[in-house]
């Protein structure tokens, strides 16, 4: 490795692309089980939440895209 | 009033089952833009083995990382209809149509309804990553079209079909002998008939044999002196569930929610998948979908890093029955709540898929300067492997490489250069072979070494050039200098 002396440059940009995936599974994880266990636990709240759910989704979806635009 | 011409059309257009409108629809998606995107490095190395005559294409496979299928694949077809884009991507194309009627089959085999399976096909027809494999001259449909026929030939004891699949796969690339060993291991455990299969498999082995005696063995030899795969790490481990579903042509900005959205109904997808999943047919159909990974990150952790997400393609194509059935699954209420997010996320990966931040390099437009202002006595001059093999379609004249190049990933061996004919010269004997001026092609980026990296800045420091493109990115830079041969250290 020592020969090819950028190497870990690359290295560094997939233990970035690395951490982000493991953010993206955390975050789809912790949105399906909110979602079905409110389904079983307080089934009333349902439909309430799936509205949070979308506002959410889109939300941050907008806010992500103006944030990593301005930066 | 409608003819009765025009109701025999409408009569007719009705009875065209549903799943032809979808496979019209994915070839649509695949051959609109065919040929718009130049070749990048393996698609320009394809063309290059395929081009040459057979002992030396032989040679060359045998110093390179794949088997031998596919190039032979190229190799008739260019002779057949050229070397031009379109001509070196319309197998996979073919092949990408293909894999969605297969999928279509697969669920209705596996028992699933009708309208499951023609989701499961509409889903693979648009999926960004299946898109972008079949519009890429590499063996990665092939690759998966043959997974899909094992385990499709296993379900319906099929032998004879099974071990040609079988031989497909594991000639086609070398990961996907990983997919015979884990379909054909549940085969042998779950079928009814286990002596065929028994059979079959042994064919199997005795036809891969040859590949693995002459060429596999001595592969695996010249990769043990490279780093071709990085280190695995848990996020890289789960990374193909997003990038060979929603392909990785997005921009930063749309990463998070697409990919979370993939991964989502791939959870959900398995989650209510389970039912069907425990029989065998579904166990032998898990084989599939998550015995390759497992593989993969095992041989990883035990001996050494062979967990390429390309090779997960056909296991992403097999997770689309399982994103079907998890949106079937759902009350109707649930259903369109999924759909306002999933429709999105997928109309959003197809878009980037067409209009990329992350494209294939545009190396006509690079070395369109160098084209226009060639004159008698000029000479290019590769530093690294990589640009000589990027402008090996687009450049239209002579050049040399530097004798001492080589590649990270060990894929180029100099077994493979000798055979390919590269013409290698060291830079200061340009000027006595006659040449007045050199287009020096340099790159640096992470696969270049340090002798590459001495030699530009050698170049750098003892002759007079003038820039014609250079540019430089987070971690890769590259340009294209014309160098005055008679200037060494006059200045």
């Amino acid at each position: 490795m020592a020969n090819y002396p950028n190497y870990q440059k690359w290295l560094d940009v997939l233990s970035q692309r690395d951490a982000g995936t493991l953010l993206v599974c955390l975050s789809a994880l912790i949105a399906i089980s909110l979602l079905w266990n409110i389904r079983y636990l307080a089934p009333r709240f349902l439909p309430i939440a799936r509205t949070i759910a979308v506002a959410g989704y889109f939300g941050t979806f907008a806010l992500a895209i103006l944030l990593i635009k301005a930066s | 009033m409608a003819t009765n011409a025009q109701i025999l059309v409408k009569a007719r257009i009705g009875t065209i089952p549903g799943i032809a409108w979808i496979i019209g629809l994915a070839g649509i998606l695949r051959f609109v833009n065919l040929g718009q995107e130049n070749l990048w490095y393996d698609e320009s190395f394809t063309l290059l083995l395929a081009r040459l005559p057979l002992g030396n294409l032989l040679t060359a496979i045998r110093g390179d990382v794949h088997p031998p299928l596919w190039y032979f694949v190229e190799a008739v077809n260019i002779r057949l209809f050229g070397t031009s884009e379109i001509a070196l991507r319309w197998p996979s194309a073919l092949l990408g149509c293909l894999a969605v009627w297969q999928i279509y089959r697969l669920s209705l085999r596996l028992g699933l309804a009708e309208r499951i399976a023609k989701t499961a096909g509409l889903f693979c027809a648009i999926l960004p990553a299946m898109l972008y494999y079949s519009q890429e001259a590499r063996m990665y449909m092939l690759l998966t079209c043959a997974v899909l026929w094992m385990i499709q030939s296993a379900l319906d004891e099929r032998w004879y079909q099974f071990e040609l699949a079988g031989i497909i796969a594991a000639y086609s690339q070398n990961l996907g002998l990983a997919y015979v060993a884990c379909i054909g291991l549940a085969t042998l455990i779950l079928s009814r008939r286990r002596l065929p299969a028994f059979i079959a498999l042994g064919c199997i082995g005795i036809a891969w044999l040859p590949w693995a005696v002459w060429g596999l063995s001595h592969q695996i030899a010249n990769m043990s002196q490279g780093f071709w795969m990085a280190p695995l790490t848990l996020g890289g481990a789960l990374w193909p569930l997003t990038s060979v579903t929603m392909g990785w042509r997005l921009g930063d900005q749309l990463q998070l929610h697409i990919y979370a959205t993939s991964v989502a109904l791939s959870l959900w997808g398995l989650y209510r998948s389970w039912g069907w999943l425990r029989s065998k047919a579904g166990l032998i159909y898990l084989a599939g979908l998550l015995g390759m990974p497992l593989v993969l990150a095992l041989v990883s952790v035990l001996w050494r890093d062979i967990y390429l997400h390309r090779a997960l393609l056909p296991s992403a194509a097999l997770l689309m029955i399982p994103w079907a059935y998890g949106l079937d699954s759902l009350g109707k209420a649930n259903r369109r709540v999924a759909l306002v997010v999933v429709a999105p996320a997928l109309a959003i990966g197809v878009l980037a898929h067409y209009f990329p931040t992350h494209s294939r390099s545009d190396i006509a437009s690079w070395v369109q300067p160098v084209n226009q202002e060639w004159r008698q006595g000029d000479i290019a001059y590769h530093v690294a492997i990589d640009s000589c093999i990027l402008s090996q379609s687009y450049l239209k004249h002579p050049y040399y490489l530097l004798p001492e190049s080589s590649d990270l990933s060990q894929s180029l061996t100099d077994e493979t250069k000798h055979a390919v004919g590269f013409p290698m010269a060291p830079f200061d004997s340009l000027l006595t072979q006659g040449y007045q001026r050199a287009y020096f092609f340099w790159i640096d980026s992470p696969m270049v070494s340090q002798k590459e990296l001495n030699e530009i800045a050698r170049i750098k420091d003892h002759y007079w050039y003038k820039v014609i493109q250079e540019s430089r990115g987070q971690i890769v830079g590259s340009g294209i200098w014309l160098v005055d041969l008679n200037s060494k250290d006059v200045f």
